[in-house]
């Protein structure tokens, strides 16, 4: 655990809106992957297989907290609109616009450096969906955070 | 582009975990024993379900079993008296006389 808590972590703030959902969700993944380790055939590897119970936990929460969550995202916009300097809510502000596959697959890949094929395995998505979420996320990214500075 | 690279970048640094935390590790540890308490009991909660559930089921055969059981016992009184009673003189004459 100690060896992986920090890629779990890291994602799950991420793809999150809350770093104390984050944790919690974390701290289940964790729990989950303790009761179900007997399924673990090392076919993926551990910290994708982690990031994979991680991601469903986290897809789980989001469905449920669907309303919630939509009154948070309009937060940031009203932040940024009121012209915010902080960088750092303006990448979450782009991040949230991209749909919650394709976030997950930027941050997995250009956040944590996993390769394509282990994004694939922990978000359960074809490869080539993979290399296509990235490439569409950073591109959308790009225009949605260097267009402001130019 | 470059500048929204650099900015992808703080915020990655800005997001990442710790490498190490305990305060997380043992929160996770703990409920990881809080679930291994549970699977423990698990099985015997349910067997004492299970249990109760049979005597709520049998439990007016078993009342009436354990009634005529202890009528039966009420009439075989007397002659556990009297096995009693024997077995009293019976031990009393084969006492070692006390030497004087």
């Amino acid at each position: 655990m100690a060896r992986h808590q920090q890629a779990v972590r890291s994602f799950l703030r991420r793809v999150l809106d809350e770093p104390a959902d984050a944790d919690d969700i974390a701290q289940e993944a964790f729990v989950a992957a303790w009761s179900s380790l007997w399924r673990y055939r090392g076919q993926a590897s551990v910290r994708s297989w982690l990031c994979a119970i991680a991601w469903r936990k986290a897809l789980s929460l989001r469905r449920s907290r669907g309303r919630e969550r939509a009154r948070i995202d309009a937060l940031p916009a009203e932040r940024a609109a009121a012209g915010s300097p902080d960088d750092r809510l303006d990448v979450e502000r782009a991040l949230k616009g991209l749909p919650a596959d394709q976030r997950a697959a930027v941050a997995l890949c250009l956040g944590a450096d996993f390769s394509h094929a282990e994004a694939a395995e922990a978000l359960g998505l074809p490869l080539g969906t993979i290399k296509s979420h990235v490439q569409r996320g950073r591109a959308k990214l790009a225009a949605a955070l260097g267009g402001e500075n130019a | 582009m470059r500048d929204a690279e650099t900015r992808l970048k703080a915020y990655w640094t800005a997001t990442e975990a710790p490498a190490r935390d305990l305060a997380f590790e043992l929160a996770v540890e703990e409920r990881i024993a809080r679930r291994r308490l549970v699977l423990d009991l698990a099985p015997f909660a349910a067997a004492g379900a299970v249990a109760l559930a049979a005597l709520a089921a049998a439990g007016p055969d078993v009342l009436a079993g354990a009634r005529s059981l202890v009528v039966s016992f009420d009439a075989a009184g007397p002659v556990l008296a009297a096995v009693a009673a024997i077995g009293a003189v019976l031990v009393w004459l084969r006492r070692v006389p006390e030497e004087a």
